[in-house]
C-alpha cells in the first residue's frame, strides 16, 4: 500500500488533550479578562460636532485614537444650521467617556480648528439582546438539523462529532478575542457565523472521506490505519483551501483598514481553528468514539486488538 | 481540426468572463468608482442613509418612562424589519428619544410613514363602542379581495377578540363596523352576516402594497406612545467613506492572490477553475442584484464564504483528480472518476452549508439575515459551478489534444 503514510490517529487523544487544554485557555480569558464589548452592544455617546472649517473623517478618527485611545464610529452630517458653506458636521458614537477624557477629547478636536458641540446624548445599543437570541436560537435549530442531515447522509456519530468541532472552534475565536481584547461589535455576529460556515463545510469534507473509506474498507485494515489514511489522503486539501482563504484575510489584516481589522482577525483565529479542528477534533473524536463500540462488536480474533 | 475548435471555445470563454469582469470593475471615468457599484445598493454601513430622531411625548396614549421608550423602540425596530429595510440602527438615547438611521435614500419617505405611525388598530360598533382593537389581532396578512378587485388585509383574532367579534358581527347584520387607524377612518365595511371564525378583513381598494404595508404596520403592534420627529438628515456611511475604499482595494487584492494561488498551484487546471470562479462571480452578483440584495459587511463577508466553497470545491476536485491519475487512470477516465467522486463531497459539504444558510435567512434578523442571504446564494451557486462548469472547461481542454497527464497536472508516469 502507500509508501509514505503518517499515522495520523495514533496521536488522536492528543489531539484531544491539546483542544481541551486550548477550551480551557480560552473560557479562562473570557472569565477572567471578558469581551471587549463596543459601542454596538454596550451604548455610549453620539456627540454631534461641527467644525467651522473643512474637516474629514479620516483627521476626526486620528485625533480621537490618539486623545483618548478609542474607537470611535464616525459618520458625516449634513451641516445644521451652519452660516459657512466650508462647515462640516460629524456624529461620533464613543463608549462611555469619563469627564477627563471628554475633556481631553474635547481638547484635542481643538486642533482641527474651532468647532461647537451641538449635541452630546448618552445612547443604548443597537444590537438589542432581541437580535442576538434570535441568532442563537437560529444557530441552534440549524446545528440540530445539520446533525440531521450529516445522520442520514453519514452517521449520526460524525454529526455529534462535528458540531463539537464547531462549538470548539467558536470558544477558540472569542477566547482570542478576549485575550487580545478584540472590540467586538455589531459585525462580530456575522463573523461568528462565517466560521461556523467555513468550519462545518470543512469538517464534512474530512467526514466525507471517512465515509467513502468506510465503506472501501480493505480486509484486516484496522480503524486507526484506515482514519489515518483518510486524514493523509484529504490533507492537501484542507490546506489548500485554507490557505486560499488566509491569503484573502491576511490582505484584508494587513491592508483593510481600521474598521474591518477586527472582522478580518476574528475570521482568520476562527478559519484557522476550524480548518485544523476537522481532523483534531471532529476526526478524533469520531475515531475514538467508534474505535469503542468497534471493540464491543468486534471484540475477538476479527480484528486488530485495538491500541491505546 | 477538434482540437483547434476546442481552443477556440475555450478562447472565446476567457475573452468573455475577462470582458465582463473587467468592464464591471474598472472605474468610470465620469464617477471614478467601479461601474458594479452604480448597480449596487449598499447598506447602512457602507454607503449611509437617513438619521431621524423621534422624540416620546406624554398623550393620551401613554407616558413617557423608560419602559414605554424601549417598548416603543422595539416596535420601530420590527416595523422597519419587517419593511424589509436591510440592518437599520435603531436605539434610544437619555432625552426619551429614539434615533433611527436607515440606509438609502429612496426608502426613506416611505420608512418614514411607517415609523411615524402610530398605528393603534379599532373596531368601532354603529353605536360607538370599541369592539376590538390591535391587541386582540394575532397576524395580519394579505390576500386578494374575494368580491372586488383589489386586496385586502386579513386578521386572525385570539383571546376574546373572536367572541367579541362574533358578538358585533351578530348584533349589528346589514349595518356597518367602522375599522379606524389613528382615529382615522379607513374602512367601514357593512356586515353581511355573523362572523364566528375569529377572521377579519380590512377591505379599501388597496393595492397590494398598500395592503402589505398596512398589514406589517398592524402585525409590528401600536406604539405605546406618541412620538414626533424632531430631526431628519442624511449621514454617511457608519464604517466611513475613509475606511471603505482600504476594504475595497484589500478585496482586490485578496481576489488576485487567491487567482494566483489557484495557478501556482494547478497550472492549467488552475486557470481554468480561476475562470469557473470568475463565471461563478458573475452568477452570483447576477442573482443578488435580480432578488434586490441590499450589501453590507455582513453580506460581504456571505459572499467571501461563498467564494471560498467554491474555490473548496475546485481544490477538492482537482485533489481527487491528482489522486486517480496517480493510481495509473488515463487522463480521461482520471479525469471522470475525479468528478464522479468529488461530486458527493461537493455536494455534501454544500448543502449541509446552504441548510444552515437557509435556517439564518428564514429566523435572523439585522445583519445574521444579511449574512445569510448571500451564504445561500452562494453555496447554492457553487455547487453548480464547481461541479458543472469547471468540468466542461477542463473537458474541452483536455479534447484540444494538447496535453497529458503530466503537462496537465503535474502527475508523472507511475510504473507499477
Amino acid at each position: 500500500m502507500g509508501l509514505t503514510r503518517v499515522r495520523y490517529m495514533r496521536y488522536a487523544k492528543h489531539y484531544l488533550v491539546f483542544g481541551l487544554v486550548t477550551i480551557l485557555i480560552a473560557v479562562g480569558a473570557l472569565l477572567f479578562r471578558g469581551l471587549n464589548l463596543g459601542i454596538d452592544f454596550t451604548g455610549g455617546l453620539l456627540l454631534d460636532l461641527q467644525f467651522e472649517r473643512t474637516v474629514t473623517i479620516e483627521q476626526v478618527r486620528t485625533v480621537m485614537n490618539s486623545a483618548v485611545g478609542i474607537d470611535a464610529q464616525i459618520q458625516q452630517v449634513e451641516p445644521k444650521g451652519a452660516e459657512s458653506p466650508e462647515a462640516t458636521e460629524f456624529l461620533v458614537r464613543t463608549p462611555v467617556l469619563s469627564e477627563e477624557q471628554k475633556a481631553a477629547l474635547y481638547d484635542s478636536l481643538n486642533h482641527l480648528g474651532s468647532y461647537t458641540v451641538i449635541g452630546e446624548d448618552a445612547v443604548s445599543a443597537t444590537v438589542s439582546s432581541e437580535l442576538t437570541n434570535k441568532a442563537l436560537l437560529a444557530v441552534a435549530i440549524a446545528a440540530v438539523l445539520q446533525v440531521i442531515y450529516i445522520s442520514i447522509r453519514f452517521q449520526f456519530r460524525m454529526g455529534v462529532t462535528a458540531v463539537i468541532a464547531l462549538l470548539h472552534d467558536v470558544i477558540i475565536t472569542v477566547g482570542v478575542l478576549a485575550i487580545f481584547q478584540v472590540e467586538v461589535n455589531s459585525t462580530f455576529v456575522a463573523a461568528i457565523l462565517t466560521v461556523l460556515g467555513y468550519s462545518m463545510n470543512d469538517t464534512v469534507v474530512v467526514m466525507d472521506r471517512l465515509r467513502e473509506n468506510l465503506h472501501s474498507r480493505q480486509k484486516g485494515e484496522s480503524l486507526e490505519d484506515l482514519a489515518s489514511r483518510s486524514i493523509q489522503e484529504v490533507i492537501t486539501r484542507s490546506i489548500y483551501t485554507g490557505i486560499s482563504v488566509q491569503i484573502m484575510l491576511l490582505v484584508m489584516i494587513f491592508l483593510g483598514g481600521s474598521t474591518i481589522l477586527d472582522l478580518a482577525t476574528t475570521l482568520f483565529v476562527g478559519i484557522l481553528a476550524g480548518t485544523y479542528s476537522s481532523i483534531t477534533v471532529a476526526a478524533a473524536l469520531w475515531f475514538l468514539w467508534e474505535r469503542s463500540r468497534d471493540g464491543r462488536h468486534h471484540r475477538g480474533p476479527a480484528g486488530r486488538p485495538a491500541k491505546a | 481540426m477538434k482540437g483547434g475548435w476546442n481552443a477556440l471555445v475555450l478562447a472565446l470563454i476567457l475573452l468573455l468572463v475577462g470582458g465582463v469582469i473587467g468592464f464591471y470593475l474598472w472605474p468610470n471615468p465620469e464617477t471614478g468608482s467601479a461601474r458594479i457599484l452604480q448597480h449596487m445598493k449598499l447598506g447602512l454601513d457602507l454607503q449611509g442613509g437617513a438619521h431621524i430622531v423621534l422624540q416620546g411625548v406624554d398623550s393620551e396614549l401613554g407616558k413617557v418612562t423608560p419602559e414605554t421608550i424601549q417598548a416603543a423602540r422595539a416596535v420601530i425596530e420590527n416595523r422597519i424589519n419587517s419593511l424589509g429595510v436591510s440592518e437599520p440602527v435603531v436605539q434610544v438615547d437619555s432625552q426619551n428619544r429614539i434615533i433611527v438611521e436607515i440606509a438609502g435614500a429612496a426608502d426613506i419617505e416611505e420608512a418614514r410613514e411607517v415609523i411615524g405611525k402610530t398605528a393603534v388598530l379599532q373596531f368601532i360598533d354603529p353605536e360607538g363602542n370599541l369592539v376590538l382593537d390591535g391587541r386582540d389581532v394575532a397576524e395580519a396578512g394579505v390576500a386578494q379581495d374575494p368580491y372586488g378587485r383589489g386586496f385586502v388585509v386579513t386578521l386572525k383574532l385570539k383571546g376574546d377578540g373572536p367572541q367579541n367579534f362574533y358578538e358585533a358581527t351578530s348584533k349589528f347584520v346589514g349595518q356597518p363596523i367602522y375599522i379606524m387607524l389613528d382615529d382615522e377612518v379607513i374602512s367601514w365595511p357593512e356586515v353581511r352576516e355573523p362572523i364566528p371564525n375569529g377572521e377579519a378583513t380590512i377591505t379599501g381598494n388597496f393595492t397590494a402594497e398598500e395592503a402589505s404595508q398596512l398589514a406589517h404596520l398592524i402585525n409590528g403592534g401600536a406604539l405605546p406612545i406618541k412620538l414626533v420627529e424632531v430631526e431628519a438628515r442624511m449621514v454617511s456611511a457608519t464604517l466611513g467613506a475613509d475606511s471603505i475604499a482600504k476594504s475595497l482595494r484589500a478585496g482586490w487584492i485578496g481576489m488576485v492572490g487567491v487567482l494566483l494561488f489557484m495557478i501556482l498551484l494547478y497550472r492549467i487546471p488552475g486557470f481554468l477553475a480561476d475562470i469557473a470562479l470568475g463565471v461563478y462571480a458573475i452568477l452570483n452578483m447576477l442573482v443578488l442584484l435580480a432578488i434586490d440584495n441590499v450589501f453590507t459587511l455582513p453580506g460581504i463577508a456571505g459572499v467571501l464564504l461563498g467564494i471560498a466553497m467554491a474555490v473548496d470545491g475546485n481544490v477538492i476536485i482537482f485533489e481527487r483528480i491528482k489522486e486517480e491519475l496517480r493510481k495509473g487512470k488515463g487522463l480521461r477516465s482520471g479525469i471522470d472518476a475525479g468528478f464522479h467522486r468529488a461530486y458527493v463531497t461537493v455536494l455534501d459539504s454544500q448543502v449541509t452549508t446552504a441548510i444552515a444558510a437557509a435556517i439564518l435567512w428564514w429566523l435572523g434578523t439585522g445583519p445574521v439575515r444579511g449574512f445569510a442571504v448571500t451564504l445561500f446564494v452562494g453555496t447554492v451557486l457553487s455547487m453548480f459551478t464547481a461541479i458543472t462548469f469547471t468540468r466542461w472547461l477542463v473537458t474541452l481542454t483536455v479534447n484540444t489534444g494538447w496535453f497529458d497527464k503530466r503537462t496537465l497536472f503535474g502527475v508523472k508516469e507511475v510504473a507499477r
